[in-house]
């Protein structure tokens, strides 16, 4: 998978994971969010994924520091940093929007 | 070997201070990681029973307790860090493994235990904040 047709964020539904226990749940959605991502293990990537308060499901990136909306100390603060596209199967695909393209990162 | 689906010991426990470098902890013998989400129930009228349960408020928090009492106590309260651990497969099997990585992880104040004739341990905690207000600042991977 390129770099252009990676997304840049995944929101993933809440259920509908495979396996008998949340253990087994969990690590089906890690397998999803590596593959939906195109995480490069080999380059030391990792989807990271943040469960959702109230069953909202999966917010997954490829860098552990992104955040769904521009932070608070950013100009934008509180516009979204991703236009979303729904999927198939209710997976959303998030691409940066040009403004976090060019954001200074934050402080943590 | 395919996953146990069972969890031993933490390895690769760290923190990195904002602007710092990682510094490893060693020495641990426990961790958590805790998303710390309260519910507010709503009753009204004859009800008996709520109707509504609602989560309101989450206040995610970090916790490493170590043997290591001089490293967790090199870290000065208000420093905000990235804190992650591998919580290890038991039987070490691969994609087993699962690393919990809190960002935006801020300090707050270490505590010790070194009653006499036991090891000492000591436990640092930090609460960690959302930069949006919207995305949770602890990660699974």
């Amino acid at each position: 998978m390129s770099d252009q047709s990676r997304p840049d964020a995944i929101m993933m539904p809440a259920h509908g994971y495979v396996g008998d226990n949340d253990f087994d749940r969990l690590l089906d959605v890690r397998a999803r969010a590596r593959k939906a991502l195109g995480v490069r293990p080999d380059d030391g990537e990792k989807a990271y994924c943040r469960p959702m308060p109230a069953g909202q499901g999966w917010f997954c990136t490829r860098d552990r520091n992104d955040s769904i909306l521009f932070p608070y100390s950013h100009p934008l603060a509180g516009r979204p940093r991703y236009k979303w596209t729904k999927q198939p199967g209710g997976m959303e695909f998030g691409t940066l929007v040009p403004e976090a393209t060019m954001e200074v990162p934050a402080d943590a | 070997m395919a996953a146990t689906k069972v969890s031993l010991n933490w390895i690769d426990v760290s923190y990195t201070p904002a602007a710092g470098t990682l510094t490893a902890i060693t020495k641990v013998t426990s961790m958590d990681f805790n998303f710390n989400g309260s519910l507010i129930h709503f009753k009204g009228d004859d009800d008996r029973y709520p109707t509504v349960i609602a989560n309101a408020d989450n206040e995610p928090s970090v916790s490493v307790t170590s043997a290591d009492v001089k490293g967790l106590y090199s870290l000065s309260p208000g420093t905000v860090c990235t804190v992650t651990g591998t919580l290890q497969d038991a039987l070490k099997a691969a994609g087993g493994d699962i690393v919990f990585t809190a960002v935006n992880a801020v300090f707050s104040s270490p505590n010790m235990n070194a009653s006499h004739g036991s090891f000492a341990s000591a436990t640092a905690n930090w609460s960690c904040f959302s930069s949006d207000g919207q995305t949770p600042p602890i990660t699974l991977s």
